[in-house]
């Protein structure tokens, strides 16, 4: 059964927690309009190792797709759902 | 049929090498790590590995005619778009240290054509592509030549087991230390280089 975006979020939240466990940030409060860059304070290698980490952990595979198409949470989310439902 | 740079640079260049901390296994999967000043680089570092194809790293630009797509992809280049890296180039790239082959990547993030012999902070991404592919990382040092008679100098390191360094799950912070302990080693080779007797 496909994840709602909620569920993907929490999971989304889990995979944070373990590559950056010393983020300042409030995981459990991840919401879908915070910007990776700005509010979540990834740099360019931070974004590269979440995608890896987020691609082992919902066992999807990011083709066709660039830094510049994932600038908020909700775009990542909206990319995991896509990429589920194939 | 194989296309090498060796040949004409042995001829040219006439290059030497240096191991001052020992000669490095050269087979199987390798991630050259080299400084970049010259667009013949691929050339020098070609020579360091003259029995192994290289896969290098180019930008978009490069392929934006059919003809030079097909000659860089016939060079077996990894094109990457610089403006907005795709994710796709890192797999690329960790599949091919996967196949066992040598990739050269030049770890600034471009050539460095203008200034003096500074190393800049090397983009953090190699990391992750040496530990996602347990491939060991060699630093080379290219040195600049003063004379255009003057011999090529490189100066190779040795390997590095990234995955030694950072276990199975670094953190990001981990990853971005780990790039600056391999720029070190590039420094440390630049270091023997002008220090040599």
């Amino acid at each position: 059964m496909a994840m709602s975006r909620n569920e993907i979020i929490k999971k989304l939240a889990e995979v944070m927690a373990l590559t950056m466990p010393d983020t300042a940030i409030d995981l459990a409060n991840l919401r879908e309009d915070m910007t990776l860059v700005g509010d979540l304070g990834l740099t360019s290698v931070g974004i590269l190792y979440n995608v890896i980490a987020i691609e082992e952990f919902f066992n999807i595979r990011f083709d066709n797709i660039g830094f510049a198409d994932l600038k908020t949470v909700g775009e990542v989310v909206s990319y995991i759902e896509k990429k589920s439902g194939e | 049929m194989y296309v090498t740079g060796a040949i004409p640079g042995l001829l040219w260049l006439r290059p030497k090498l240096h191991y001052p901390f020992g000669k490095p296994d050269k087979k199987g999967p390798l991630l050259v790590l080299a400084n970049h000043h010259t667009l013949i680089d691929p050339i020098l570092v070609q020579m360091a590995f003259p029995f192994r194809r290289l896969n290098s790293i180019a930008t978009k630009d490069l392929f934006d005619t059919p003809a030079k797509a097909r000659f860089f992809t016939w060079m077996h280049c990894i094109k990457i778009d610089k403006d907005n890296f795709a994710i796709s180039s890192f797999h690329q790239i960790v599949d091919r240290l996967k196949e066992k082959k040598l990739v050269l990547i030049f770890p600034e993030g471009g050539v460095q054509l203008q200034g003096d012999n500074e190393i800049q902070a090397f983009k953090s991404g190699v990391v992750l592509m040496a530990h996602r592919s347990g491939a060991p990382v060699i630093p080379l040092y290219i040195a600049k030549k003063q004379k255009w008679y003057h011999r090529q100098h490189i100066v190779m390191g040795q390997a590095v087991d990234v995955k030694q360094l950072l276990g199975n799950i670094p953190t990001v912070d981990a990853i971005a230390s780990v790039s600056k302990v391999l720029r070190e080693k590039e420094i440390e080779l630049r270091t023997y280089y002008e220090n040599r007797g």
